[in-house]
């Protein structure tokens, strides 16, 4: 029996879509586990297979096209894949629950709110449609919307207020684990502070356990315990947050930090990652950043990579994991002619 | 001398709601070979004032003047001689390219319109245009859909560049881009900033883009200037509260520091029919009854520009000098 | 989303040539051989192109000659489809009925795009009062029940080939206004036009170059559909006795000629019903199929 302290494991999880012809080999191994109560960071850039992962675990891939071909995912000890779809309903939305990126698509435009929230209490804690209402107007409340608003539609919320709708739905039935994909990139700065601070008091409330999906470093910073840097569908570099940021060992993490404008750096060169992402359809064999690394010999490119332990569970997938470390600032001249390279 | 001088520039869109004052009574001015970086939340005004410089939209009232001359008000003839000189770069890198032309008849449409040269001589620029952006002469038969969004939005660089403007606005040229590539645009657009004298302004609600590619940084909330001055100055003593909690908000990767967080309560509203008075009030923590009138951006360094009447109050309360160092 | 950097991966690897092979045009074509119910759908208008021209090879009866000794003929082996109440060969005068119905439906939906499309563009990218005179114009049109707007205009005209063509165009006319124009409308709000018009280009070239070429997919698509249609409605015009009539070998006339002998010879009436039926559905499966090859949006 696997240990209960994590609330969900992920082991070696595959994922490939069909479209047409091409085969898109979307998610290629991933494993990682999140303890009770804590917070993990999945970031990577578009297409890196971040919101794969996250409709995998709640299993509401596109049935068509995406199927799941290897793996397990383990949520409280139980193999999620291995689920009926009768079992996954009183999962998805009561136990395990879902904060989309845009909150103008993710309400449905024809109900009223506070309605959209009590719909997922009436069904899945079994209680009479006024009970729901009740809950839900408290709910509403607690994300700070006055329950006055509760029969308004959301066309007459604005985007934060909408995704603090979704938050409230997603919390309506005390979900043990909240997975949050990119909950604040279609908001201003000032909103998104205002969402992911509430995203964090309601966890501490709940003492839910949460995914955080991002590209966005500073979120990770601020908000994750652990957290997993993806790059085609492989998880890189996976640790502490402290591992992480302090000690960025995968070439493509390094890379990302040096390619990041920092609000606290002054106007200087940025170090972009040569290149644009790699082809999901076209994976080389060996590691798909290889093409884009600095560092790529030709043993890189032959493959057979596997993430290797650089101490303390901070695990890097590269050849050379542990022997790079953060490039000093070097002279300006190099990013001329990273850019001449990549054309 | 100032490049771009903008006077009291009004630009009000007529909604079926009332009067939106996407622009109210804006004044700025940009320095030859400088860039500078406007601000702000979406629905601020900030990618109308840009697109009301290079007279994609016309203005309502003000004065836009260009290298000393006035360009509020031209004709069909004398907008073609401005827009030699000003362009744009546009922010979304899959709708800024026709779908149905290829890359070299993307970068070469502007020098065929012009009547300046050759053809021959557009053939050989054009590929020194491709060279110039970092787009490989391979792909100038490429459709657009065939590019990731870096190398769209160098096409779109090259066919602004392919005017051969002095200046250029950039409408959040990075924000559709992943961080990797979004590095490679900034240093792009940096380079070419500095072979060919250019001037930029450039347009983006993203404070550490702003914070590295900007000599000069505006504010706007709700269609008003709210703080100007220079880049290093507003970001180590930011004055408008506004500024102030914009600046806080932004997440930080430093891990041992977390920052003190301004919170600010409500959103941006649009700006229809606004009411008299600082237009921020409503969310300002240090509101009181003066915000009430009208702000006017007032020096209170040099350089330094804010529109805050409770400006001496604030400094009083966070601790801070009124006046510079 | 994903498939976009195969070919830039090409052109890495190599001296990039574009070739037929790489055209937007063959990918529109392999997804729209992908489906097999489209195909079926071509080949059947193909098949019935080919009975048209090949109409006085097919068989060796004409279609317009009667013959009352054979009159009545259930479908046998030489007269296939059996014969009229004429002892017209009923195989004979389909082939030819082909001609007809097809190059209505085609001519009609032709007429119908190229006025259509002028005052789309006008209407979309003038706007304001141009706009509203002629959506307005395609309100009354629109309001009148096309059928009996098609009546009006046959009466009008008199009964015939070219007066059956021209009425068709005019009812199919506001959809394609109405179709172009919100194309119009919403590619205007594109970038790459404002993009257009910073380097310059001309209001005409803004038009051709930048927004009809984007706007051009769904009226095939349209099309496609609307001949389908054009070919039912010029059917049941003739059946009125209003479209193109006997002795020609239209397939409604044709309808129309057999109902009378429905309940003993229902060969009269089935033949030419099937016929129609067949050319719509197929005409509609191509469209279907065609919408499918060209949305844009799924190839994102």
């Amino acid at each position: 029996m696997p240990e209960q302290d994590k609330i969900l494991e992920v082991e070696n999880l595959h994922v490939e879509y069909s479209s047409g012809d091409d085969v898109v080999r979307a998610v290629n191994g991933v494993s990682f586990s999140l303890e009770w109560g804590k917070t993990l960071g999945i970031v990577g850039e578009t297409g890196a297979g971040k919101t794969t992962i996250a409709k995998a675990i709640l299993q509401i891939l596109p049935s068509i096209q995406a199927r799941i071909t290897e793996g397990r995912i383990l949520f409280n000890g139980e193999d999620l894949l291995k689920a009926d779809e009768k079992k996954m309903m009183s999962v998805r939305g009561a136990q395990i629950s879902m904060i989309f990126q845009d909150p103008m698509t993710s309400l449905n435009p024809l109900m009223r709110v506070g309605r959209q929230i009590s719909e997922g209490i009436q069904l899945h804690q079994n209680v009479s449609r006024k009970e729901a209402d009740k809950r839900a107007a408290q709910l509403l409340e607690r994300v700070g919307i006055p329950a006055s608003r509760f029969r308004e539609y959301p066309l007459q919320f604005s985007g934060g207020m909408k995704q603090r709708v979704v938050i409230a739905i997603a919390l309506a039935c005390n979900p043990e684990l909240l997975i949050a994909d990119e909950p604040t990139s279609a908001l201003d700065v000032t909103i998104q502070a205002q969402v992911m601070n509430l995203i964090r008091e309601l966890q501490a409330e709940y003492q839910a356990s949460v995914v955080m999906i991002t590209h966005d470093f500073g979120i990770v910073a601020e908000s994750c315990d652990t957290v997993a840097v993806v790059y085609a569908g492989q998880i890189v570099e996976y640790g502490t947050k402290e591992q992480l940021f302090k000690n960025p060992s995968h070439p493509y993490t390094l890379g990302l930090f040096g390619a990041l404008p920092g609000i606290d750096t002054g106007r200087q060169r940025l170090h972009p990652i040569k290149g644009a992402p790699v082809d999901p359809t076209r994976l080389p064999a060996g590691c798909p950043f290889a093409a884009r690394c600095e560092y790529a010999s030709d043993e890189c490119r032959a493959g057979g990579i596997t993430a290797v332990d650089i101490g303390d569970g901070h695990l890097c997938r590269c050849l050379y994991a542990g022997k790079l470390g953060r490039k000093e600032e070097t002279d300006t001249a190099d990013g001329k002619e990273e850019r001449k390279g990549d054309a | 001398m100032a490049l771009v001088e903008v006077r009291n520039l009004k630009k009000y869109f007529n909604t079926p709601d009332g009067l939106l004052h996407a622009v109210d009574n804006v004044t700025f001015s940009i320095q030859r070979g400088h860039t500078v970086g406007l601000a702000g939340e979406s629905g601020c005004g900030k990618s109308t004032l840009g697109r009301t410089l290079v007279h994609l939209h016309e203005s309502t009232s003000g004065q836009i003047l260009f290298d000393g001359r006035d360009i509020t008000h031209v004709n069909k003839r004398e907008l073609k001689e401005v827009r030699g000189k000003m362009q744009m770069i546009f922010q979304d890198p899959y709708s800024s390219l026709n779908p149905r032309m290829t890359v070299e008849d993307a970068v070469r449409e502007p020098m065929v319109l012009s009547r300046k040269y050759a053809s021959a001589e557009i053939s050989e620029k054009t590929l020194e245009l491709m060279k110039l952006v970092g787009i490989d002469r391979r792909m100038r038969q490429a459709y657009p859909h065939e590019l990731d969004g870096g190398r769209r939005q160098r096409v779109g660089i090259a066919r602004a560049l392919a005017m051969d403007p002095e200046f250029i606005v950039c409408d959040e040229p990075v924000s559709a881009l992943d961080v990797s590539i979004q590095a490679q645009i900034l240093n792009l657009l940096q380079d070419l900033q500095e072979q060919k004298k250019l001037t930029y302004l450039f347009v983006t609600h993203d404070m550490s883009v702003l914070r590295h590619i900007s000599d000069d940084i505006c504010i706007m909330y709700l269609g008003q200037m709210v703080e100007m001055c220079e880049a290093e100055e507003l970001f180590h003593r930011p004055l408008h509260p506004y500024t102030q909690a914009l600046l806080s908000a932004i997440p930080s990767t430093d891990i041992d520091h977390p920052k003190q967080r301004i919170m600010l309560e409500g959103e941006i509203v649009s700006p229809v029919d606004p009411k008299p008075g600082c237009r921020f009030a409503a969310r300002c923590p240090y509101a009181s009854k003066e915000c009430g009138q009208d702000q006017e951006l007032k020096e209170v360094s040099p350089g330094h520009l804010v529109a805050c009447c409770r400006l001496d109050h604030i400094m009083k309360s966070q601790n801070k000098p009124v006046q510079g160092e | 989303m994903t498939n976009l950097s195969v070919t830039v991966q090409d052109m890495e690897d190599q001296e990039y040539r574009r070739s037929f092979k790489d055209s937007a045009g063959y990918a529109t074509l392999r997804r729209f051989c992908r489906n097999r119910l489209t195909i079926f759908g071509a080949v059947i208008i193909v098949i019935l192109i080919l009975m048209a021209i090949f109409a006085p090879y097919l068989s060796p009866y004409s279609y317009s000659t009667p013959d009352p000794l054979n009159a009545y003929e259930t479908p046998n082996l030489t007269h296939w489809f059996g014969t009229d109440k004429l002892g017209r060969d009923i195989f004979t005068r389909i082939c030819y009925g082909a001609r007809y119905s097809l190059s209505l439906g085609v001519f009609a939906e032709l007429a119908g795009l190229a006025v259509g499309i002028v005052l789309g563009c006008l209407a979309g990218y003038f706007g304001g009062l141009v706009d509203n005179l002629i959506l307005r114009f395609c309100d009354v049109l629109q309001a009148i029940p096309s059928i009996l707007l098609t009546i009006i205009i046959a009466q009008v005209l008199g009964s015939g080939y070219v007066p059956t063509v021209i009425a068709l165009g005019i009812t199919g006319m506001p959809q394609v206004v109405r179709l172009l124009r919100g194309q119009l409308l919403s590619l205007r709000e594109e970038e790459y036009i404002d993009a257009a018009k910073m380097v310059n280009s001309a209001s005409g070239r803004i038009m051709f170059k930048h927004l009809l070429p984007n706007a051009i997919a769904p009226l095939i698509i349209n099309s496609s559909m609307g001949i389908g249609a054009k070919i039912m409605t010029s059917a049941s015009l003739s059946y009125l006795g209003l479209g193109i009539q006997e002795p020609l070998p239209e397939w409604g006339a044709m309808l129309a000629a057999g109902k009378e002998y429905f309940r003993y010879y229902p060969h009269l009436v089935l033949i030419p019903g099937l016929f129609i039926a067949i050319t719509v559905l197929a005409f509609n499966l191509v469209g279907d199929g065609l919408r499918d090859a060209l949305d844009t949006k799924q190839r994102k």
